[in-house]
């Protein structure tokens, strides 16, 4: 893995600009009791098998961020000014409301969802979704 | 451009067969069908498609020929084979994000894009395979086994957009579509030896991609010359009422910018920066030296044509790597754990069998999703809990506009930067599987555009001499303005030239 040491070596010495965004902890450990736990907060099934290649793998994730930590130093040594204020993402393509003829472009109508499934049935003059019997089961989401 | 033989016809591009069609030179069946029998040669050995649409490519072939023949004006894509990477969605066949979640899913509506790419007369040949929901840089991430490289089948293709790029480059459809998260239309298209543009975010509708990070997400083309990719671009480009994040911002002639640059007009006074801080002096092995060598090439090629190119100085350059990488997959895993949560069991494709509710839950989801996958699920969540999401995801947030601001200010004084795509050339099958971090790296070039929200693309750049004297494709990277796509194809249009 030539190439990690060598990027992650340059992500070291760029951090030294200033120490005072360094603080120990956390970064780069995690065990399979955590990994169990967020799979856990995650709705995925973690199997004994892959517990601990998943910690091995988010470790290593977890350390290399650690070349972030310089970041608050280095900042201020540019002038500062230029922290979460300043992430800009494109330009907000939010519509007015006074916009009109758009509606909500993304509803699809009844006989589109009419053809999607046989779990679709028309009662009433309303279009209605059979889904599966998920709760009362003990589910407790 | 020979318009004879189904071989010759299958390599002929974009423009070239919108005009061979017009024309009537040979007809929109005619190249569509060269372009199927181009993929029964190669795909059983590439895999770069998931699903071929033969019956209904051929139908809509027929229908843009009659159309000419009843003396109808046909549009700027007439007759041309596309394929459509398969997380955008086409309400024929199966949109499976490369994910055994999706086996089977099919869409009840069409992309804008794709939409847009069918009103100008391209045909769907296929979609392509992908790493899962667009995680990988490889194109070893596919549930439906991975894709390899047309230059090299012992080779990666790159990735996400994996079989997009090799399509295109194996000469199977004459344009595609990718989507681009931190790289994965640029990564491929430089293994592959095509072009491939990462638009402006917001410069063209996601409505219809699937979700992966969306404050990154962007759909973009990937073609056989810079004159192709830009013409597809300007098709899909532009304000959809249907996606509140697609921008409104006039859509320029990118097509006639990329003939400009080919030709060498209009570079004169264009200012073209090289932030060679960003891989020099990082030790020899950091970059591989065909790559750099490219690089300096479409420096040479650009100051011979007129533009100024300048170094960028210590304090004016875009910083080390390291810290967009980490940045990127601390914000990009944040997004994707919530992105991907609406895959349950019950809204879309696969379902398990479980105890009760979370059961069912939490088995589809570790059945549905592959291991790339489940890491980054895991990662984003672990980055979002409590106690950690000061320390990771506010980091990762503040670092981002760090980044953003660097490329901000160097691309006040310059009109577009020069930099490599990938590190080194496409790497041979399983040299980094075992090892994510390695993967991740590959990223290291691509991944800050995202995070800035500019415009990048891959040009070939040449060859580059890999282990056993294997010469692999190049891609150079230029980078852009925020809505200065006119200007990075025209710079694109003259490297090209000099690749």
């Amino acid at each position: 893995m030539s190439m990690g040491e060598k990027l992650g070596g340059v992500g070291a010495g760029a951090g030294s600009g200033g120490g005072d965004g360094a603080r120990a902890g956390g970064g780069g450990s995690i065990s399979v009791e955590q990994v169990r736990r967020l799979g856990r907060l995650a709705r995925l099934e973690v199997e004994e098998g892959e517990a601990e290649e998943l910690r091995v793998g988010i470790g290593a994730v977890l350390g290399y961020v650690e070349v972030l930590r310089g970041l608050g130093g280095a900042v201020t040594d540019k002038g500062g000014g230029e922290g979460v204020g300043e992430v800009e993402v494109g330009e907000s393509g939010l519509r007015g409301d006074a916009e009109e003829g758009i509606g909500n472009a993304g509803t699809l109508g009844a006989g589109v969802v009419k053809g999607l499934s046989p779990g679709v049935y028309e009662d009433g003059g309303r279009v209605w979704v059979r889904v599966p019997r998920v709760l009362g089961e003990g589910g407790g989401a | 451009m020979s318009g004879g033989a189904a071989g010759g016809l299958a390599r002929v591009g974009v423009v070239e067969t919108a005009r061979g069609v017009a024309r009537g030179a040979f007809s929109a069946e005619e190249r569509v069908r060269a372009s199927l029998a181009e993929i029964a040669r190669r795909d059983g050995e590439l895999n770069a498609f998931v699903e071929v649409f033969e019956g209904d490519a051929l139908a809509r072939a027929r229908e843009i020929d009659a159309a000419r023949a009843r003396g109808e004006t046909l549009g700027a894509l007439a007759g041309v084979p596309v394929g459509v990477k398969d997380n955008i969605v086409v309400s024929r066949g199966r949109t499976t994000c490369g994910s055994r979640m999706l086996e089977g899913y099919r869409s009840p509506f069409t992309a804008t894009a794709v939409e847009r790419l069918e009103a100008a007369g391209a045909v769907v040949v296929g979609k392509t395979n992908m790493d899962e929901f667009g995680m990988g840089s490889s194109g070893e991430h596919s549930a439906f086994g991975v894709t390899r490289n047309p230059h090299d089948a012992g080779r990666v293709p790159g990735g996400s957009s994996s079989g997009s790029a090799a399509a295109v480059g194996a000469g199977m459809v004459a344009g595609a579509l990718g989507s681009d998260t931190g790289g994965s239309i640029r990564q491929p298209s430089s293994h592959c030896g095509v072009v491939g543009i990462k638009p402006t975010y917001g410069r063209v509708s996601r409505y219809g991609l699937v979700a992966y990070a969306s404050s990154l997400d962007q759909i973009g083309p990937i073609a056989g010359s810079v004159e192709d990719a830009a013409t597809v671009l300007g098709v899909i480009a532009g304000r959809d009422a249907a996606d509140m994040t697609s921008s409104g911002r006039a859509v320029e002639g990118y097509a006639a910018e990329a003939v400009g640059g080919r030709e060498g007009r209009g570079v004169e006074g264009l200012t073209v920066a090289v932030p060679r801080g960003m891989w020099e002096g990082r030790g020899e092995a950091s970059v591989h030296p065909g790559v750099i060598e490219a690089v300096e090439r479409a420096g040479r090629v650009l100051a011979a044509a007129g533009a100024r190119v300048v170094e960028c100085g210590e304090e004016e350059g875009l910083g080390d790597a390291s810290r967009a990488i980490a940045a990127y997959y601390l914000i990009a895993c944040a997004e994707a754990s919530s992105n991907l949560a609406r895959f349950d069991g019950v809204r879309y494709g696969r379902r398990a069998e479980g105890d009760g509710l979370v059961g069912m839950y939490e088995r589809t989801r570790s059945e549905g999703f592959g291991r790339e996958v489940k890491r980054r699920i895991l990662l984003g969540t672990h980055i979002l809990s409590a106690g950690y999401a000061e320390e990771y995801y506010a980091t990762a947030l503040r670092a981002r506009g760090v980044i953003a601001g660097e490329y901000g200010r160097v691309l006040s004084w310059a009109d577009a930067v020069l930099m490599p795509v990938a590190p080194a050339p496409a790497f041979c099958f399983g040299e980094k599987s075992g090892d994510a971090l390695a993967l991740y790296l590959e990223d290291a070039f691509t991944v800050g555009v995202n995070l800035a929200g500019v415009p990048a693309m891959s040009v070939p750049g040449g060859c580059a001499e890999v282990a056993g004297g294997v010469k692999m494709p190049v891609g150079v990277q230029v980078v852009g303005r925020k809505w200065g796509e006119s200007a990075m194809v025209r710079v694109a249009g003259v490297v090209e030239r000099g690749g």
